[in-house]
């Protein structure tokens, strides 16, 4: 949480949650490799180098994904998870990097080395990408060789995969260009929201694209099952979730015209938490403070997170995902913070808590 | 404010979970079978080499098999009663190298420089490979390329010489 631009906010926990992925993708990277080799001086066989980095880096950024779409579904239905979701962001753009590698390779343009009279410099461990590997440096330039090699449109199982894998990756470029707080701020965190929705359609031409690709020519059935596993385990954290989603979304406390409605004894609400409850098609957050309640939106104003999921530190709110704080009584966050979030008025009679649906205006500083 | 965008994130979820695996299910029962199963009639096919039967009335030259990064190749080199050269190879199974090519170069024994060797044919996926070879192909030797390894397969004969006429 900040008061003014920075433009990325390096923590100590943030670095550390960094230095943990690049490390586990670096050993994954070096593991892939370093067993295809084993494999090949075991069996005997030549091993095509550019051809083991380029499916090392493609399955790095399929694992990741994986990985990161599941973060979501899993904080939703267990508190746990809530550590991994704070710094998301991140991995999403290394999914990017890692999918941009599988394609392009690891090599330098030659250009404007020539210009410069000097032989392009050759970084470690370059390898050449998809694009240019399987085009197989033929005369075709490999982005036209790309787009119009395979014309099988109307083949399922022989259409052009690689068409899919393009739309993925530049899905996955729009979410990691516009992942920084600066597009969250000025798109507004519901517009902002709904095109990241769009990493779903990114996420299922991704799938195509493995299923139609790399399935199609490597026949061991252990990579259909795994890959189909991932899938399958992927979908059905999200369809779990958003089941425990539906039911409080469909019972709506407020009847129309009620000034006042019941949402319950305060005695159910632990101290310094709070209870979701859907009033007028809203979720608000009811928490309790010792023989205190008050009722804030549900809904954090920076990436719409969960503040009923959050708990009460220094009189405020926090929302379990970011760290934002707002105040009880006000819904605003405390100076020099800028965010508020509406309230609701709240009364307490004989152990009840009565909130009226319409909410007070957001306080702003 | 938020409830539509939840709304949304179930239809779609429930929308790929329906899809996804239909179309997991129909790739992998639809995976094209390698063309080893009858003979194609395409001509790209037969422009490869793949399943063309053997011409009959050959006459064997050479009959061998080598072995290629732990793959045994069966070759038959014959010569056909007008004079040309039929090249038959047969992998046991698929090369686990990329792009496999067979050339000939004129050169003998194997070259480092392949700027003069002819591209015959690919030896990619599974099956015997048959090719008619240029009449200018006589002599030198029938390679196997890929990734920049060349092994030599065959190494084909000049054809027999005239019997020098006695000079007089």
């Amino acid at each position: 949480m900040s008061h003014q631009y920075v433009a990325v906010q390096w923590t100590r926990r943030k670095v550390i949650y960094d230095a943990i992925l690049i490390g586990l993708m670096a050993l994954y990277l070096l593991a892939f490799m370093q067993t295809s080799h084993w494999i090949a001086d075991l069996r005997g066989i030549e091993l095509e180098t550019d051809g083991v980095a380029i499916r090392a880096y493609g399955s790095a950024a399929y694992i990741l994904l994986h990985l990161t779409l599941a973060i979501g579904p899993l904080s939703r239905l267990h508190p746990w998870f809530h550590t991994l979701l704070f710094n998301r962001r991140h991995m999403g753009v290394m999914v990017f990097l890692l999918g941009a590698i599988h394609v392009s390779g690891w090599t330098l343009p030659s250009q404007p080395w020539i210009w410069l009279g000097m032989r392009t410099p050759k970084l470690p461990w370059a390898f050449y990408g998809s694009v240019a590997w399987y085009n197989n440096f033929g005369d075709l330039k490999p982005l036209v060789s790309l787009f119009t090699v395979n014309r099988h449109f109307g083949s399922l199982a022989l259409f052009p995969f690689e068409l899919l894998g393009v739309i993925g990756l530049i899905v996955l470029f729009v979410m990691a260009a516009i992942s920084h707080d600066f597009w969250l701020a000025n798109l507004t965190a519901p517009v902002w929201k709904a095109i990241h929705m769009s990493v779903y359609v990114g996420y299922a031409a991704l799938v195509g694209h493995v299923l139609l690709g790399a399935l199609q020519t490597n026949r061991n059935p252990w990579l259909a099952v795994l890959v189909l596993s991932g899938a399958l385990a992927l979908l059905t954290l999200h369809l779990l979730s958003g089941w425990r989603e539906w039911h409080p979304d469909r019972a709506d406390l407020a009847q129309p015209g009620q000034s006042w409605v019941d949402v319950g004894a305060l005695q159910d609400i632990a101290d310094g938490a709070a209870k979701v409850v859907m009033l007028s098609g809203e979720r608000v957050a009811v928490f309790r403070r010792g023989s205190s309640v008050f009722a804030l939106s549900n809904v954090c104003q920076h990436q719409n997170g969960p503040l009923g999921e959050g708990r009460i530190v220094n009189n405020c709110a926090v929302c379990p995902w970011h760290g934002y704080e707002y105040e009880l009584d006000t819904g605003a966050s405390p100076p020099p913070f800028h965010e508020s979030v509406p309230t609701f008025p709240v009364q307490l009679r004989e152990g009840r808590i009565l909130i009226s649906p319409v909410p007070m205006a957001a306080v702003q500083r | 404010m938020i409830t539509s965008l939840r709304r949304w994130h179930r239809r779609l979820m429930t929308a790929i979970a329906i899809g996804l695996p239909l179309l997991a299910a129909a790739a992998l029962l639809q995976r094209p079978d390698r063309p080893v199963a009858s003979p194609s009639s395409d001509p790209l096919f037969v422009a490869a080499g793949y399943h063309q039967a053997s011409p009959p009335d050959l006459q064997p030259l050479i009959h061998q098999t080598k072995r290629v990064d732990a793959t045994t190749i069966d070759l038959e080199l014959s010569r056909h009663p007008g004079g040309q050269l039929w090249l038959k190879i047969t992998p046991e199974r698929e090369l686990p190298v990329s792009d496999p090519l067979i050339v000939w170069t004129p050169a003998n024994p194997q070259p480092k420089d392949l700027s003069n060797a002819t591209v015959i044919g690919s030896l990619s996926g599974l099956g015997s490979r048959g090719w008619w070879l240029p009449a200018a192909m006589q002599g030198g030797g029938i390679l196997l390329v890929s990734n920049n390894k060349t092994h030599t397969l065959i190494r084909i004969p000049h054809p027999p010489s005239r019997p020098a006429r006695a000079r007089t």
